[in-house]
């Protein structure tokens, strides 16, 4: 990669790095495997940065790369049996109201029981608010078979958190 | 639940400082891993075309009697042509290999089956593997079925905890203790069961079942791992020795063949390795 692509690269992870580093914590539920996660995926990036950024959308590319590595890392580490997965989740302190900590903390317990299709068709719907066409371009799967994740996965919510709704609503309140 | 406060929920809950530094280190670890690679094209063609030249020298004074040494070779899978039916990559049925007939023939009635793709024997002629992805198209169980078999015997002992069940993941649905064949156990998560079956004589099948339904229970997996006429698929490969001594040519025929061809080809082979190291080197400087 030449000094050029670099700097755009660089400027690029610039602009870039906040969204994409939300939607790793909220796939992988835990900080430090959140930054790993998008780092893998950062530098698969600069790797094939030139034909990427001519060709199609780097956003695209990282999304991608972050959901079928997350998917890959989950499998080794589930037939390797060396990841606590009774690790309390993890929460950014940047809310000081009780009842917000509460919900995120309910909503990151939740998060975690999910599988990890189920988790991402969440971030990229409803945190990335992409298309259904656009998540089963991600996913690599019909948009028939997003809808019925999305179906499903909000059904699993519910049914595992009622509180969520509850805290919602007194915090509504 | 609304999806509006889903949102709001995901956007509270992924509030957290980005780390510093992600693009420097990803174009280091860019630049690092392209080194590697450069580097190891750059050996993998030194050390091509030292055994060539080194296979030659030996050979051009080769007695009558040497033995050929055979090297286990790999054995590339035979793959079923993938057509996009309704939109999914889909195997027709008039292309399912055997194994995948019996296989779905195993299957539980009721539920729609959708080949997804096959492969067929490969890996390396003493232990070879076929497998096969089929998604289970139903609206009761969107899941996906994937089917292994490997020709090498699995060793598992039931008293041993299994990798899988220490996890929180699965649990033992099954397991048996031995010595009789085919003997097999199942583990089973939220989302996934893996069922594995040892035969009499090696065959070793697994089936994993990604699910959100389970609309397939274990026992019904098992049937299929267990079923005999799948272990009657398998075909008898030759061995190593005998694979990879069909593919080279004897001290023999290299004399019939005459020593000069093949030193052709050696020399041929050192300038295309030294053309090659040029091209690496040139890219690594642009690296």
């Amino acid at each position: 990669m030449d000094d050029l692509a670099a700097a755009r690269f660089e400027q690029y992870v610039q602009a870039r790095q906040a969204t994409l580093f939300r939607s790793a914590l909220l796939l992988t539920g835990h900080r430090q495997d959140a930054e790993d996660l998008l780092q893998a995926a950062l530098t698969k990036l600069a790797t094939h940065w030139s034909a990427i950024h001519r060709d199609s959308s780097p956003d695209a590319y990282v999304r991608t790369t972050m959901y079928h590595q997350w998917i890959s890392w989950w499998r080794k580490r589930r037939h390797a049996s060396e990841y606590a997965l009774t690790t309390a989740p993890e929460v950014s302190g940047t809310g000081d109201v009780a009842s917000e900590s509460a919900l995120r903390l309910a909503l990151a317990q939740v998060l975690r029981q999910l599988t990890p299709k189920q988790r991402a068709v969440v971030v990229l719907r409803y945190y990335e608010d992409l298309p259904e066409a656009d998540v089963a371009r991600i996913l690599g799967c019909g948009v028939g078979t997003v809808r019925s994740q999305v179906h499903r996965t909000l059904a699993r919510l519910r049914e595992l958190c009622p509180d969520l709704d509850l805290t919602k609503e007194v915090d509504a309140v | 639940m609304t999806e509006q406060r889903i949102r709001t929920a995901l956007h509270d809950l992924s509030d957290a400082p980005v780390p510093s530094g992600l693009a420097q280190r990803a174009l280091a670890a860019s630049r690092r891993r392209r080194r590697v690679a450069v580097a190891s094209v750059s050996m993998v063609v030194v050390g091509a075309a030292t055994a060539t030249a080194l296979a030659l020298m030996g050979r051009s004074g080769v007695a009558e009697q040497q033995t050929p040494v055979a090297q286990p070779t790999d054995v590339v899978c035979s793959y079923a042509p993938v057509h996009v039916v309704d939109g999914q990559p889909t195997v027709e049925e008039a292309d399912w290999p055997r194994f995948v007939r019996v296989v779905m023939a195993a299957l539980p009635a009721g539920l729609d089956y959708r080949v997804h793709s096959t492969a067929e024997w490969c890996g390396t002629p003493e232990a070879r593997i076929s497998s096969a992805e089929i998604l289970v198209d139903d609206p009761a169980d969107a899941a996906t079925l994937t089917v292994w078999i490997y020709t090498d015997p699995w060793l598992f002992n039931c008293h041993d905890t299994l990798p899988m069940q220490e996890q929180e993941l699965s649990e033992v649905a099954f397991c048996d203790p031995g010595p009789a064949t085919p003997r097999a156990y199942g583990l089973v998560g939220p989302a996934d069961t893996f069922v594995l079956a040892v035969h009499e004589g090696g065959p070793t099948i697994i089936v994993e079942y990604h699910h959100e339904g389970r609309a397939i229970t274990p026992e019904q997996l098992r049937e299929v791992a267990t079923d005999p006429d799948l272990v009657g698929v398998v075909p008898a490969f030759v061995g190593a020795g005998e694979a990879s001594v069909r593919g080279i040519s004897t001290a023999s025929d290299q004399s019939r063949s005459g020593p000069s061809g093949l030193q052709w080809v050696g020399i041929a082979a050192l300038v295309a390795a030294a053309i090659a190291a040029g091209a690496v080197l040139r890219f690594r400087r642009r690296v």
